[in-house]
């Protein structure tokens, strides 16, 4: 019978000396789902997955997989997990095929299994060639590759990707991301760590977001979507320090929301009818002696919801 | 519980030996200091001194337990970059039991160590030959001493920081270890404060074992005394290694 994947965060908080990097996380991933969390660097979204794999302790709090708790059993926990690291995690000095051959024996499976699964996952990414090649000799993205590879042979009830696709070329990317799909096709729940809104956008059924180690927003793509100021998006490029535009925009009526795209001179503004509403923002922005580089209307995006969500931390 | 230990140990083994040329260079170069320093000290000191052995002879069982502690403290070297790494994090998520990794690490460190000694050792019985049995007592004897330096490495491996220091904590406990003992030099011939150190050193112990056993015949009693010394030593720093290790890799350090 198959394990059923249900895993529940209660409370889990970790304290780095004045720090905390997880603050009184509360979630519940279903089983066979794809669940994305995304967050800004620094946001917590590794913390939470090397407490998950029982690689930290929390500070508080405990993660429960199927009723049981493992952070008082890790065992149990890392029966059931596989985790691909943001940064490639392999043996420089061993082939491809060795490191692949290691995590599949730690992972337990049969030879027949080991040599079917890396023969095909080698195939399907394009690495044949380089089975026997140093992976010290290999670029950033056929390391990643490969550290996403470990976790495709493995196949676990639970899956854990962070940042899956950094490095990757855009083929690359698309054959991870039907890779991981497979996974869930196949019974595993995934839980993907990402910066990329297009790939959660793609591959998540349900998504939450972390700042500063709170899980500030949960739900799926739409209803994250709904939860933003509804309407339109202008997205508005100035000359110069966007944050004095950002309060002109913000006093001109049923603007629901501005922000500023951190690092750069553009704003976003959120509000109804955007059509009816930029002749007005625009003559505002004249008279106050702006110069606006770019102007474009949209619907709003995944994107928009980050930003939402997790400007402030930006 | 005995699968995991396999893997790990197998991995360190493998990895260990694609590192030909560090270890060829390190057997090599006690290899000659052997055939040549000790060949020509050994015309200048007088076999009384040394229980009747030649300084030659005195020298070539001691640079065996050189050549242990270098190789089984290696295992130290080898847990820091992993995690400095995050290698060791990788591990950790693996469906090993921590307790798995953790023996195999010291495991793997006094096997390689033996692995590594065996050239040494053909030398060290063309100079001193002995009995099988002795010589299997004597490897063994190697071995768990080599267990408890890979504990001391692993301790050092997770405690320290920064390479430079890991180096240099590296450099002192074999400067300390080495150099207070009887792998090179006699008791009888060493200044007053030294000899106390001496003493107490688990090295000399070790290094006295490994000659008394080489020259004792068959029916002679074993040293025991040296013997205990050396396990009680293997336990302390195996035991030390594996607290420091199971706290480390629990999550108490790790960021």
């Amino acid at each position: 019978m198959r394990l059923i994947s249900l895993i529940k965060f209660e409370g889990l908080t970790k304290r780095f000396k004045s720090t905390e990097a997880v603050s009184e996380l509360r979630l519940t991933i279903e089983d066979k789902e794809i669940f994305g969390l995304l967050g800004p660097n620094g946001a917590g979204k590794t913390t939470t997955l090397l407490m998950l794999c029982s690689i930290m302790k929390p500070t508080k709090g405990t993660i429960i997989l199927n009723g049981i708790n493992i952070v008082q059993n890790p065992d149990e926990g890392r029966r059931n997990l596989g985790i691909a690291f943001q940064e490639p995690v392999l043996d420089s000095r061993l082939t491809v095929e060795q490191n692949l051959e290691f995590h599949a024996e730690a992972c337990r499976l049969t030879r027949t299994e080991r040599r079917e699964r890396i023969d095909a996952i080698l195939g399907y990414l394009d690495m044949s060639n380089s089975r026997k090649q140093k992976v010290g000799s290999l670029s950033g993205g056929m390391k990643k590759k490969i550290e996403n590879a470990k976790i495709f042979i493995q196949r676990p009830p639970i899956a854990i990707f962070d940042e899956p696709t950094a490095y990757l070329d855009v083929p690359s990317r698309h054959r991870v991301w039907k890779e991981i799909e497979n996974l869930k096709q196949g019974g595993s729940t995934v839980i993907l760590a990402t910066n990329m809104m297009d790939e959660a956008e793609r591959l998540a059924n349900r998504l939450g977001i972390l700042t500063k180690g709170k899980l500030v927003a949960m739900g799926t793509t739409g209803y994250l979507k709904d939860s933003i100021p509804q309407g339109d998006v202008i997205d508005l490029q100035v000359t110069g320090d966007p944050t004095p535009v950002a309060q002109i925009i913000r006093q001109i009526e049923r603007v629901r929301e501005v922000v500023i795209v951190p690092q750069t001179n553009r704003l976003r503004i959120y509000l109804a009818q955007a059509e009816l509403r930029l002749p007005e923002i625009m003559e505002t922005l004249i008279g106050k002696g702006t110069r606006v580089e770019s102007i474009a209307v949209r619907e709003p995006s995944l994107d928009d919801v980050f930003l939402h969500y997790a400007g402030e931390a930006l | 519980m005995i699968e995991g230990i396999r893997i790990v140990l197998v991995r360190d083994i493998r990895t260990y030996f694609l590192n030909f040329y560090g270890i060829g260079f390190r057997t090599f170069y006690l290899f000659l200091e052997t055939v040549i320093f000790a060949y020509v000290v050994s015309k200048a000191v007088s076999s009384t001194l040394i229980g009747g052995l030649s300084y030659l002879q005195f020298f070539a069982l001691g640079a065996l337990v050189t050549s242990i502690f270098g190789s089984s403290y290696y295992v130290g070297r080898d847990v820091y970059k992993d995690r400095e790494s995050g290698y060791l994090n990788y591990m950790m998520s693996l469906p090993i039991r921590r307790s798995e990794i953790i023996i195999a690490r010291s495991l793997s460190g006094a096997t390689r160590a033996v692995f590594n000694v065996i050239p040494l050792y053909c030398l060290a019985l063309l100079l001193v030959p002995t009995s099988l049995p002795n010589a299997v007592a004597s490897l063994a004897l190697l071995f768990t001493f080599a267990v408890g330096v890979s504990g001391i490495a692993i301790t050092v491996g997770l405690s320290v920081r920064e390479e430079v220091k890991e180096r240099l904590v590296g450099t002192l406990i074999s400067l300390v270890l080495l150099r207070a003992s009887t792998v090179m030099y006699p008791i009888t011939a060493m200044p007053g404060w030294l000899q106390v150190g001496t003493k107490v050193d688990p090295v000399t112990y070790v290094s006295d074992s490994v000659r008394l056993l080489t020259l004792s015949q068959i029916n002679e009693a074993m040293p025991l005394e040296e013997i205990s010394a050396v396990l009680l030593f293997t336990a302390l720093a195996g035991f030390l290694g594996s607290w420091l290790f199971s706290r480390v890799i629990e999550g108490g350090a790790a960021e």
